[in-house]
């Protein structure tokens, strides 16, 4: 067979390759019909040609036809446009020296496996910053490989778009697994212990968002600083922050919203303020990251804070709680006093420990039953005086009551006494839901009041019998009841008696006072009529006024009301003010009683012409032994305590005490008393 | 009748009361007094409070409680105060007693006045 010419086709067609091969055998076979023959196979290979053609200028692939030596027979414009210019019998490792080949191979390797026969699908190229794909197929005659086809694209613009889909498909990823991490840090339950919680918080807030270190800061109000509460191990952030300190975490917190920013050693970070409502607890600060921190963690540490600050308040308000109901509870334990809660019907819900004792009821006995049945008021003859609790009073009105001097009767008879005060316990609307009693053992004291109370009795008995035995004596051998007496043992005898007087009065004082101080005066007020009382005091104090020739004077024009007084403590507060008013008068002067109704009081003035008190010695008066320093008052004598019981009896009336003076001129002692109301006239 | 348990006193009474001319009894204690009493009785019975085994109070109920005594005047002559005792008019009279004098604030003759003139009111005639 004469050899044949590779000629300008590609032979992917076999319809060629038959045609030809019909073609040569039917050259062979009839030399005279074989110009027809050979006219025909040349318009059929003409159309072929025309095909391909126009398949090649279809395609929008680059194609290129090497020969085994890998020089180029054909070129299409498509292949040119992409990969650049080669011109017909150039080698192609000239033309496109530039070319990485994916894998390390090389067009001397490709094209050695294509001569072998092999068809390669995708082959990768890399060309500076563009990607090209390429197949690579034998050109085949009869069973040889004649040519090398190549066919090539640029995937550049495909790769781009493949790898953002991958970053994407990575962000996406990322994000899902950041939701993820995002579900289980809202639904993890908040510890309520703080201690606990954190190291948890840290781990996640570190995972999520791809940080080393995390520190956690609690705003401290009443030191003004941030203090750091937890960090992870490997961060190095500061341990407190002052408010005014120039720091990212700190101008966060001020700014109350998130800040991106550096830290002093130039680490790039993020700090989330931590706010609940309005109130701000704290910052998170967040650093040693390697990528930058954006609008996305910024967000992340947004819903990160949200969560971590209801959880931070929880565990807060419920430490603060348990920290009250504890200290409450102290209390209630380990108090004296008993404590009882009753419910709204009076029953009891509470019962501690002391009441236990005070009460001689446990308290399982007491829990549910009446509250005056268990705490039960007696009176000292033994009557039960339960219809007299003041517990509807409490309930009831809510008010506050306090009951003194109670008698506790418990179950196996023994008696005590006790101090019961009630209060009522109020819900969030202002209404009654229960109530408190607080009960103290008053026993001591009353023992000790019964002791002071017998020792004054004791004193004032076994003072008084010496000294009235003293009085009784000397006032008789000044009577000369038994003897006569020379004129200076009268005398002198006669001072021995005004002596032993003056302690008979210091004694009554001293008596008063302590009757005062223990608030054992028992007055017996009454409606008296004051005329009666004032002339008994004129007329005793009348002989001492005429010895130092002071005349005493009642000015009284009308009638005068009854008023609500004690005859006795009168009578001593009338002496009293009578009796100094003589002692500090001038003689040949006046001691002048006024009267004046004042609204529904009655004031009494003593008025003297004396050498008066000045205003620094008024503040004195009326005190202990606060006696005025004056050269006429000391032989006036006195214990310098009668002003002092004066003061307290007429308060005790419910009355006030005062006095008006000028020095040299004379003092005016006033004190009110209230008239006693009009009683309905009976029958 | 005195009926006082502290000795100087009574030796000043006494002296007080025979100079003035009046017949004294003395008792020394609270059932002395009432023994006393069953076979005498006085115009008038000036009464301690603060006595050894029975004080004057309980002395006061026995007296009361015998019809031949109850009328007998009675003033409580001690040394303890009003307060002390809680001593008012209204309870004076409920226990039937005349006066509530003390000691250290009356002299020996005005303890006697008193007596007079405690003796002398209708309510003792």
């Amino acid at each position: 067979m004469p050899r044949r010419q590779s000629d300008e086709s590609f032979g992917v067609s076999r319809a060629v390759t038959a045609a030809k091969r019909r073609r040569s055998a039917a050259a062979h076979a009839q030399p005279v019909a074989s110009v027809a023959k050979l006219t025909q196979a040349l318009t059929e290979l003409r159309t072929e040609k025309e095909k391909l053609a126009a398949i090649q200028a279809t395609i929008q692939d680059g194609v290129l036809v090497l020969d085994l030596r890998g020089r180029v027979q054909s070129i299409n414009q498509e292949w040119e446009q992409l990969f650049g210019r080669c011109d017909k019998g150039s080698l192609v490792v000239q033309c496109y020296s530039g070319w990485e080949f994916e894998t390390s191979q090389g067009w001397a390797r490709l094209m050695g496996r294509v001569r072998r026969g092999q068809r390669l699908g995708a082959v990768y190229v890399r060309q500076s910053n563009r990607h090209y794909q390429l197949a690579l197929g034998p050109v085949m005659d009869g069973g040889r490989v004649t040519a090398i086809l190549v066919i090539g694209r640029d995937i550049t613009p495909l790769l781009a778009q493949t790898l953002m889909a991958n970053e994407l498909a990575a962000r996406a990823q990322r994000h899902s697994r950041e939701l993820s991490e995002l579900a289980d840090f809202f639904s993890t339950v908040g510890s309520l212990s703080l201690a606990n919680l954190y190291p948890k918080y840290l781990a996640k807030i570190a995972s999520l968002l791809g940080t080393s270190g995390v520190s956690i800061y609690l705003y401290n109000p009443r030191r003004q600083i941030l203090a750091r509460q937890a960090q992870t191990r490997t961060v190095d952030h500061p341990d407190t922050l002052k408010l005014r300190d120039n720091h990212l975490a700190v101008n966060s917190f001020g700014a109350r919203r998130s800040l991106v920013g550096e830290l002093a050693g130039g680490q790039a970070a993020l700090a989330t303020p931590m706010i609940h409502h309005t109130k701000a607890l704290g910052v998170i600060l967040i650093s040693h990251r390697t990528e930058p921190f954006g609008d996305h963690e910024i967000k992340l540490m947004k819903l990160v804070t949200a969560r971590l600050a209801v959880i931070i308040e929880n565990a807060t308000l419920y430490n603060n709680v348990n920290a009250r109901r504890e200290r409450w509870e102290a209390v209630f334990k380990f108090t004296d006093e008993g404590i009882v809660i009753f419910d709204a019907q009076g029953l009891i819900v509470g019962f501690n420990p002391a009441s236990v004792k005070l009460t001689g009821r446990n308290v399982t006995e007491a829990i549910g039953q009446p509250f005056t049945s268990v705490v039960k008021v007696v009176s000292p003859e033994g009557a039960d005086l339960s219809a007299t609790s003041p517990l509807k009073q409490v309930l009831g009105e809510g008010s506050l009551v306090a009951k003194s001097q109670q008698l506790l009767e418990k179950p196996n008879g023994e008696h005590l006494w006790a101090e019961v005060s009630y209060s009522p316990i109020f819900d969030e609307l202002g209404h009654v839901s229960s109530g408190l009693a607080i009960i103290r053992n008053i026993q001591k004291d009353r023992e000790v009041e019964e002791i002071k109370s017998d020792f004054i009795s004791i004193v004032s008995h076994e003072l008084r019998t010496p000294l009235s035995a003293i009085k009784g004596f000397l006032s008789m051998i000044l009577k000369k009841d038994f003897g006569d007496l020379t004129e200076k043992q009268f005398h002198f005898l006669n001072r021995v008696y005004q002596s032993n007087q003056r302690m008979i009065e210091l004694v009554e004082d001293l008596l008063d006072i302590s009757y005062i101080e223990s608030g054992k005066i028992n007055l017996a007020p009454m409606p008296l009529a004051l005329e009666g009382v004032i002339a008994e005091v004129v007329a005793e104090l009348a002989n001492k006024g005429f010895e130092r020739q002071v005349m005493l004077r009642v000015n009284r024009r009308h009638k005068l009301p009854l008023v609500l007084a004690d005859e006795t403590r009168l009578r001593q507060i009338l002496i009293n003010l009578v009796d100094n008013a003589i002692k500090y008068s001038l003689p040949q002067s006046d001691v002048v009683v006024d009267f004046k109704v004042q609204g529904d009081e009655l004031v009494t003035s003593i008025s003297d012409s004396g050498v008066g008190i000045t205003a620094s010695q008024v503040d004195r008066l009326f005190q202990k032994f606060g006696r005025v320093y004056n050269p006429v008052s000391l032989k006036a004598g006195g214990t310098g305590l009668g002003l002092y019981i004066v003061k307290n009896l007429v308060e005790s009336h419910g009355g006030r005490i005062w006095v008006t003076s000028r020095e040299n001129k004379g003092s005016k002692f006033s004190f009110t008393l209230p008239i006693a109301k009009q009683l309905p006239l009976l029958g | 009748m005195l009926v006082e348990d502290d000795a100087i006193l009574v030796e000043m009474y006494e002296a007080k009361f025979v100079l003035e001319g009046h017949d004294i009894q003395v008792a020394t204690n609270g059932e002395e007094c009432l023994r006393i009493l069953e076979a005498y009785v006085p115009d008038i019975i000036l009464l301690d409070i603060l006595m050894p085994r029975m004080n004057g109070f309980h002395v006061l109920k026995e007296i009361k409680k015998r019809p031949n005594l109850r009328h007998i005047p009675v003033i409580l002559l001690t040394n303890l105060g009003e307060a002390e005792t809680d001593m008012n008019t209204e309870l004076a009279g409920a226990l039937g007693v005349s006066d509530y004098l003390i000691k250290s604030r009356h002299t020996p003759d005005e303890v006697v006045e008193k007596v007079v003139r405690t003796l002398k009111s209708p309510s003792s005639q």
